[in-house]
C-alpha cells in the first residue's frame, strides 16, 4: 500500500491544479470560520434584540463549534470533489491507467490507490477543520476548554460525510472519464439533493433524506440557534455517530460498484 | 523450443464485429517475432489481451509458461500503440512512476535515459517533448527493469529515417542480448529487417505462422544492369543456374540456384564480354509473399 501511494504522490506533487484546488479548499475553510461569529450575528442580531439576549453567543466556543464548523464545511468539499474528479478522469485522458496496468499493477492496485488518495484527502479536510476549530474555540473562550471533548464526534461524522461524496466523485469520474461531464453531473446531482432538502425544510419528517448520500446526516439536521434562547420549547436534535451508518454503507457500495466496472471494461 | 507467450484460441469481438477471431500461436524464446497486418487486423487487440487491458472474449494465453498475473507484466516492457506518459511531468518523474510499479532498481533511469539519448532533456516536461523523443522515452520506460520481453507495437511510427535507423539498431542489440523481441507492424520491410519469427494477422486471424526466411523461401535472387541489356538477358537464358529472369525497367532479376554467389555472377558475365554495371541481392518477396497472403 506504501508503494502504491508513493507512485500516487509522484504523480500529484508536481499537477499545479492539485495544489490550486486543495488550497481552494483550505482557505474556504478558514474563510467559514473567520467570518461565522461574524455573519450569523448580523443575521440574528434583530431576532435576538426581540427576546432582549445579549449578541454575544457561544456559537464559537466548544463544544458548540464542532457543530457549526463541521456543518459549514461540508458546504466547501466541493472543491475536493473536483480535485478527484480531475485526477481520475486524468488517468483515462491520458491513457495512463491503462500503462500502469501494462506496467505490472493489477487492477485492484489502481483502485486501491485511488481509495486510499480519498481517504487521505477526507482525513486531510477533518484535520484542517480539526485545527481550525481547536484555534477558534480557544481564542473565543479560553474557559470553554473542558467542554472541548464534547461533540467532538462531530469530526468524525464530518469525516465520514466527505469520504461518501469523494468515493461518489471517484465512481462518476471512473463511469464518465471526462472531467467536464463528470463535474456537470455532480453539480446536478448536488442541485438534485439541496432541492430535497429545501421541499423538506422545516418539517419533522427529515430522516427520510439522510438515506440519500450526500444529505447525510450533517446538512440535514441544521444547528439550531434557538437553544440559546431561555425557555425555548424548540426541539433541539443532536447527531449520534450512528446516524452515519447509511453514509459507511454507501462508501463500500460505490468503492464495489467502480470495482466491478474496473474489472469489467477495456481500458 | 521454450516459448514465452502461447496464446490458445483467443477471441475478442464488439458485438458482430470480430476483431481478433480464435487466435493461437507461441513466441519462441529469444526470438525477434513479428506480427504483421494491415490497419485494423487485430494486432493491438491481441496485443491488449495479452498485456491485461483488453479483457477477452473467449481463449486464453499463458506467460512463461504460467497463468498470466499482474506480477508477470513487470518481467515485460510493452509500448502499445502511441507512448503514454504524464504529459506535466519530466523524463526522471514518468520514468520513476514505471520503475517504482515494476520493482525495479531506481539507478536505472540514469542509464537508459542516456540509452536512447533523452539524458540532457530529462527534467523537461513530457509536453515539450518532440514525437521521435516521446518514442524514445517509451523504448526508456520498457527497458528499465532489464525485462525478458520487449513489446513494441508500431515504434517507428511517425519518425524520420534518422530515428528509424536509430530505433532499429536499438531492437537488434536488445535481441543481441538475448531477449525475446515482439513487434507489430503494418511495415513489411521493418519485420524483414529485423524480425525472425512471424505471423501474418488479416481481419484478426492469422494468415501464417513461422519463420520469415521459410515464407520468403528458398530462394537467392540478384538484381543486375549492364548496359547491353539484351545481350545480358539473352547469355542469362543460356545459363542453367538460373531458373527465372524477371524483366524490370532498366534491370534483370535473376532467381540463382542457392550456391550462387554476387562474385560468381561477375566473373561469369564478365567472361561472356558483359560488364556488369551494378549487382544487388533481391528482396521483394516478402512484399510479394504478404500481398498473395492477404489477397487469398
Amino acid at each position: 500500500m506504501l508503494q502504491l501511494l508513493q507512485i500516487e504522490w509522484i504523480k500529484l506533487r508536481r499537477y499545479r491544479s492539485f495544489w490550486i484546488m486543495l488550497a481552494l479548499h483550505i482557505a474556504s475553510i478558514l474563510l467559514i470560520a473567520s467570518s461565522f461569529d461574524y455573519f450569523i450575528t448580523k443575521i440574528v442580531k434583530n431576532e435576538l434584540r426581540k427576546v432582549g439576549m445579549s449578541l454575544n453567543l457561544p456559537i464559537t466556543e466548544f463544544s458548540d463549534v464542532w457543530i457549526h464548523i463541521t456543518w459549514l464545511a461540508v458546504f466547501v468539499r466541493f472543491f475536493l470533489g473536483m480535485l478527484v474528479i480531475t485526477m481520475i478522469t486524468n488517468e483515462f485522458t491520458y491513457k495512463t491507467a491503462r500503462q500502469n496496468i501494462i506496467d505490472g499493477w493489477d487492477r485492484k492496485d489502481f483502485l486501491w490507490a485511488k481509495v486510499a488518495q480519498v481517504i487521505i484527502l477526507s482525513g486531510l479536510s477533518t484535520s484542517v477543520v480539526f485545527l481550525t476549530c481547536t484555534f477558534l474555540g480557544i481564542v473565543s473562550n479560553v474557559d470553554s476548554l473542558p467542554y472541548f471533548f464534547n461533540n467532538i464526534h462531530y469530526l468524525g461524522i464530518y469525516f465520514v460525510q466527505v469520504s461518501v461524496y469523494l468515493s461518489f466523485c471517484l465512481l462518476l469520474g471512473i463511469l464518465i472519464r471526462r472531467s467536464g461531464l463528470a463535474i456537470v453531473s455532480l453539480m446536478g446531482y448536488s442541485i438534485f439533493e439541496i432541492y430535497l432538502l429545501g421541499k423538506t425544510y422545516n418539517k419533522s419528517h427529515l430522516e427520510w433524506l439522510t438515506y440519500f448520500p450526500f444529505n447525510t446526516p450533517l446538512n440535514v439536521v441544521q444547528p439550531s440557534f434557538s437553544k440559546y434562547i431561555p425557555r425555548s420549547e424548540d426541539f433541539v436534535q443532536e447527531i449520534g455517530f450512528m446516524s452515519t451508518v447509511p453514509a459507511i454503507i454507501y462508501v463500500f457500495v460505490f468503492i464495489s460498484l467502480i470495482y466491478i466496472f474496473l474489472k469489467k471494461k477495456d481500458l | 523450443m521454450e516459448s514465452v507467450l502461447t496464446i490458445n484460441h483467443l477471441s475478442k469481438h464488439y458485438g458482430k464485429i470480430k476483431a481478433v477471431n480464435d487466435l493461437s500461436f507461441s513466441v519462441p524464446k529469444q526470438s525477434v517475432f513479428g506480427i504483421l497486418g494491415p490497419n485494423g487486423s487485430g494486432k493491438t487487440t491481441t496485443l491488449g489481451m495479452v498485456l491485461g487491458v483488453i479483457n477477452s472474449t473467449s481463449g486464453d494465453y499463458k506467460w512463461f509458461s504460467e497463468t498470466p498475473k499482474a506480477s508477470l507484466r513487470r518481467k515485460i516492457g510493452a509500448i502499445l500503440e502511441a507512448p503514454i506518459f504524464y504529459p506535466y511531468l519530466s523524463a526522471v518523474d514518468n520514468l520513476l512512476i514505471v520503475a517504482k510499479i515494476k520493482q525495479a532498481d531506481e539507478k536505472n533511469i540514469e542509464q537508459v535515459l542516456k540509452t536512447v539519448g533523452l539524458y540532457e532533456r530529462r527534467n523537461y516536461a513530457f509536453s515539450t517533448y518532440s514525437l521521435g523523443m516521446k518514442q524514445r522515452l517509451a523504448i526508456a520506460a520498457a527497458l528499465i527493469a532489464d525485462p525478458e520481453v520487449l513489446i513494441l507495437d508500431e515504434p517507428t511510427n511517425g519518425l524520420d529515417p534518422q530515428g528509424i535507423a536509430d530505433i532499429r539498431n536499438l531492437i537488434l542489440d536488445i535481441a543481441k542480448q538475448g531477449k525475446t523481441i515482439v513487434l507489430a507492424s503494418h511495415l513489411l520491410d521493418e519485420v524483414e529487417k529485423v524480425c525472425n519469427h512471424m505471423v501474418v494477422m488479416k481481419t484478426g486471424q492469422l494468415l501464417y505462422e513461422g519463420k520469415v526466411a521459410d515464407l520468403l523461401g528458398n530462394q537467392n535472387s540478384f538484381e543486375v544492369k549492364a548496359e547491353n541489356i539484351q545481350k545480358l538477358e539473352e547469355v542469362a537464358k543460356n545459363w542453367n543456374v538460373i531458373h527465372k529472369i524477371d524483366k524490370l525497367n532498366h534491370s534483370l532479376i535473376l532467381a540463382c540456384n542457392n550456391d550462387i554467389t554476387g562474385t560468381n555472377l561477375n566473373k561469369y558475365f564478365y567472361e561472356q564480354g558483359i560488364i556488369l554495371s551494378q549487382i544487388q541481392p533481391h528482396h521483394n518477396s516478402l512484399e510479394k509473399k504478404f500481398l498473395e497472403l492477404l489477397n487469398n
